[in-house]
């Protein structure tokens, strides 16, 4: 699917859920209908593996799966 | 309709035909940069809450990002949507309507930032993040 085809499906009826892009640049915001095949998320991604970015949380945490 | 919760994160998308969300790195709140000013995508995970009467009228959600001096970056993104009760809905709930996806902006300087989130121009919540010098 397309940037333009996914732009013109605002305002959406009848969901129940949203996967969105947001881009404040440009301010645009896009409903994404199946992310898996979506160019517009591979391409987030591929920008985020490459942005030399570091997340992290400031927060502690355990797991209770023992 | 109200904000249950909300969170940065690695990867969030929703499962079309099973609303669920799939989140991955959530809590992510410290963004350490090569270099700034540089462009920052995360991803995003809302959970909100509507009563039935809500249900099959349109909403609206405004994100506002904020750098440290609290202006805002970039420009205000809006999602508009109309929420249909699932029909595995419990009768007398409130009902829950899930959004995940990327968002991106410009961040000039190191400080503390933030997501304010507005639902029917009202502010709803705000995730607040650190960018910080790598």
């Amino acid at each position: 699917m397309s940037s333009n085809e996914a732009q013109e499906k605002q305002p959406s009826a009848g969901r129940r859920a949203l996967t969105v892009v947001l881009d404040t640049d440009t301010g645009r915001a896009s409903i994404v209908e199946d992310p898996t095949t979506s160019p517009e998320i591979a391409k987030v991604l591929e920008e985020m593996s490459c942005d030399g970015v570091e997340r992290t949380s400031s927060g502690g945490g355990t797991s209770i799966n023992r | 309709m109200r904000v249950q919760w909300a969170t940065l994160a690695r990867y969030a998308e929703v499962e079309v035909g099973r609303e669920l969300l799939t989140i991955v790195g959530a809590g992510t709140d410290v963004f350490r940069m090569p270099s700034v000013p540089s462009r920052l995508t995360t991803y995003l995970a809302l959970q909100l809450r509507y009563r039935e009467v809500d249900a099959d009228h349109e909403h609206r959600a405004t994100l506002t990002v904020r750098d440290p001096d609290l202006q805002p970056v970039g420009r205000p993104l809006e999602i508009r949507f109309e929420p249909t009760l699932n029909p595995r809905h419990a009768v007398g709930w409130e009902a829950l309507f899930s959004i995940g996806g990327a968002i991106s902006f410009t961040v000039d300087a190191v400080g503390t930032y933030s997501i304010g989130i507005g639902l029917t121009d009202a502010h709803a919540a705000e995730i607040p993040f650190r960018v910080l010098a790598l």
